[in-house]
């Protein structure tokens, strides 16, 4: 979507909001419009307009959501629809108010959308609590604050090209959500006026999440919206990150909580799984993390030779060890199939591996050097079947060329055998 | 009772062999058999090497049958356990890899021995008058080792053969009144499924086998009772210059040294390329980029993908099915058609067309398999 969409482009054909009764901020929006009988005449009319301001909103009329359940321009532009005579479709008396004001925007939508009674006839599963979320947000804030430099409904969903957030091509689908919010929160110039950074976007883009949603359309990753919410978008809270991380990595926060770090971590104040994985940026950790060197994130509180240090230590020496057996059983397993040989058992097994494996990551966040050990065991096991399989069938890879060898040499002595026989059988003819 | 000079006793071994002999000779007449078989003489020009090809393509039949036989002992025909079988013969089954693989390799190499075969019987004129059904038979068996392709191809039950097969049925459905009743039975029904499978697996391994027999034994048959073909360049020299060996054991002898070659270059083959097993078959999931049928159908494929959409009313890729039909029917008929004497200028114009053939044959080939 574009902040100079056509949304913010539609014709003030009538300058002020005359008629229009809707206070910003008001908690109790007006009903829904009533449905306008006729032939709608705004968008034959728009369409033949050359300055494309005019003619534009009518290219989405066949795709948006509202055009699509029956809405007309004149549901959100106001005006009489019913005349092709612009005056008096435009007229103030008709209730035309043209380009609505963006501290309209959140009233006008939440006439329908807030209304229960008037959603369930479109779409029953939708909640209609999305204009008191908004009013909750920083978005909302601010606008209600009178600044119009905020996103409001048609920031995010556009004005004319309105489409459900499983459309792919939607401005709110999943993977487009990023680049959504990205426009304004990645642009330096315009966020100039805010205290806040404009590089999420593209720390998110290089994280394990913007890699998993925006490379490989992995529609399980989060989004900005997911930590954040969309509409009450707010920044979470440092106490509640665990909480917001935890929706997904349910494990590692349960383990987390019962830690001997969640305590001085909620003491100090710090921001619980941001303090290791960043928030923006979060990488995929490898098990350098525990290694207590100059990038090991441990060593900002944990001095040399303390007990955190040492844990620390025989952490990374046991995942830095099965982290070296995964690539090594990786490695002979593809070097076992490039020649061609049957290794997917040995695939299987390497599954087997790396869940235990996963598991072993998991475990980290507990800190509890007993139960990761133990765990750390499991795992070494498992990985000693895949590289069995890759030794196995190089074995076999090996015994089939010696076998072909062989039974080439035996052949020779038939072959010779048989030549000796034709040179010495007597030609006729 | 007569005895060949070859079985005079010399020795205690061949005594015994004389004994042997004997003994099956007083109760089944062997010794007119192998008269039978020794009257044929094959003659020596600069094409000999031509005649290997019908010998080669009955060595690769034979094993065919051979590690087909063996590859029955583990093969599960059903859509659920097919694939896991066939994966099993190449994974864990002692020398299932080989045995497949063979199998696979000599296959192709056993389609190519036909055509060559079937072009070489063409440039020497060897299928005419009285050698017609010698070409029929022949031209019958060309068109089972396709069939044998073909349904040999889905039974591993990957995600290639399925979509090969659901092409291969839909250019059959193609065909004008009999198309959707072909290809309705052959499928088992309107789509490929299990059904499809049960039905190519009865094809393969017991209706074509059996046709196929009955073919090679009246092909040999037709060949043993009538001798070989002379080339007309040969026939033209004096008496005293044409040069020929007897087929048995002198041309045998050359059979078995050629056969036993090609076994260890099929091994060798199969050790270093062993047969491709892929993804099983999943009818919901996507066809696999760039597929194409295998190599002895992609000549057809290409005509078939340069067709225009519509030759007048009807559908051109229907159209193209056709014309290879006829084009088909033809070459069957063509010793009944042939009557072209020696320096007649029509047989420059076959001449002419069988070169074309091959070329073009070649070409689309080529083109097929390099297109995109």
């Amino acid at each position: 979507m574009s902040r100079n969409d056509a949304a913010f482009r539609v014709p003030l054909l009538a300058a002020l909001l005359a008629g229009w009764n809707i206070a910003a901020g008001s908690q109790s929006p007006p009903p829904p419009p009533a449905q306008i009988l006729g032939p709608d005449q705004c968008a034959p009319c728009h369409a033949a307009q050359t300055d494309d301001r005019l003619s534009s909103p009518t290219r989405w009329l066949a795709y948006d959501r509202h055009a699509l359940a029956g809405l007309g321009c004149a549901d959100c532009h106001g005006g009489d629809p019913r005349t092709a005579d612009p005056q008096q479709a435009h007229g103030a008396s008709a209730g035309f108010v043209g380009r609505p004001d963006p501290l309209q925007i959140p009233d006008l939508c939440a006439r329908c959308h807030s209304s229960p009674q008037f959603m369930i006839t479109y779409n029953p599963s939708l909640g209609v609590d999305q204009y008191e979320k908004y009013w909750t947000s920083r978005h909302g804030q601010l606008l209600k604050m009178g600044m119009r430099k905020v996103a409001q409904c048609a920031s995010c969903h556009t004005a004319h090209n309105i489409r459900g957030a499983s459309d792919p091509s939607s401005t709110v689908y999943r993977v487009n959500v990023p680049r959504t919010c990205a426009h304004c929160h990645g642009d330096p110039v315009y966020m100039a006026g805010y205290p806040i950074p404009t590089d999420q976007y593209v720390k998110y883009a290089a994280s394990v999440h913007g890699q998993a949603l925006l490379q490989h359309e992995d529609l399980a990753a989060p989004a900005c919206n997911n930590c954040h919410g969309n509409h009450g978008a707010v920044p979470p809270g440092a106490d509640s990150l665990a909480h917001v991380c935890g929706l997904c990595h349910a494990m590692n926060a349960q383990l987390f909580e019962k830690s001997p770090h969640a305590k001085p971590f909620a003491t100090q104040g710090l921001p619980q799984c941001v303090v290791c994985h960043r928030h923006h940026a979060i990488a995929k950790p490898t098990p350098e993390i525990f290694d207590m060197g100059a990038d090991s994130v441990c060593i900002a509180c944990h001095r040399q030779n303390d007990a955190g240090w040492q844990t620390g230590k025989k952490m990374y020496a046991l995942i830095s060890g099965l982290s070296g057996l995964n690539e090594q059983a990786e490695r002979a397993l593809d070097q076992a199939q490039t020649l061609g040989m049957d290794v997917s058992d040995g695939r299987f097994a390497l599954m087997d591996f790396r869940k235990s494996f996963l598991e072993l990551r998991t475990l980290s966040h507990s800190f509890d050097l007993s139960v990761f050990s133990a765990k750390a065991e499991e795992a070494k096991g498992q990985a000693a079947q895949p590289l069995q399989t890759a030794k196995d069938a190089l074995r076999e890879f090996h015994f089939r060329r010696q076998g072909l060898l062989v039974s080439l040499l035996l052949s020779l002595p038939v072959l010779a055998l048989l030549y000796w026989k034709i040179r010495h059988l007597p030609p006729r003819g | 009772m007569s005895r060949s000079p070859d079985h005079a006793p010399g020795g205690l071994g061949r005594l015994w062999a004389q004994r042997l002999f004997d003994w099956f000779d007083r109760r089944y007449q062997i010794a007119g058999l192998i008269e039978f078989l020794r009257h044929k003489d094959v003659p020596i020009t600069g094409m000999s090497f031509l005649y290997y090809f019908g010998g080669i393509a009955l060595f690769l039949f034979v094993v065919q049958v051979v590690t087909g036989v063996l590859l029955l002992m583990y093969y599960v025909p059903s859509a659920d356990q097919a694939y896991e079988s066939v994966h099993n013969i190449m994974a864990k089954i002692h020398f299932g890899w080989l045995i497949r693989s063979l199998h696979a390799w000599s296959a192709n190499l056993l389609i190519l021995s036909v055509m060559i075969h079937l072009f070489s019987v063409f440039f020497l004129r060897a299928y005419r008058n009285p050698r017609e059904l010698t070409w029929a038979t022949g031209f019958g068996l060309l068109g089972l080792v396709f069939a044998f392709g073909f349904s040999g191809y889905l039974l591993p039950w990957n995600q290639r053969a399925f979509f090969a097969t659901k092409v291969g049925t839909d250019i059959l459905g193609q065909l004008p009144v009999v198309g959707t009743f072909l290809l309705t039975v052959l499928r088992g029904g309107e789509e490929v499924t299990g059904a499809t499978l049960g039905r190519f697996f009865g094809l393969h391994v017991a209706i074509l086998p059996g046709l196929a027999t009955l073919l090679v034994g009246g092909h040999l048959l037709l060949i043993q009772r009538q001798g070989m073909s002379h080339p007309a360049a040969w026939l033209k020299q004096p008496p005293e210059q044409r040069r020929s060996m007897p087929f048995f054991p002198n041309f045998l002898a050359r059979d078995l040294l050629l056969w036993f070659l090609i076994l260890n270059a099929v091994a060798a083959v199969a050790v270093f390329w062993p047969a491709e097993l892929g993804d099983k078959a999943d009818p919901f999931g996507a066809a696999p980029a760039g597929i194409k049928p295998e190599w002895y159908f992609l000549s057809q494929y290409q005509v078939l993908k340069w067709m225009p959409a519509r030759i007048g009313p009807i559908s051109g890729e229907r159209v193209g099915i056709l014309a290879m039909m006829f084009a088909g029917l033809a070459v069957f008929l063509l010793p009944f058609c042939d009557r072209a004497v020696e320096g007649d200028p029509r047989r420059r114009w076959l001449d002419f067309f069988g070169v074309a053939a091959v070329t073009g044959l070649i070409l689309l080939t080529v083109v097929g398999y390099v297109s995109q």
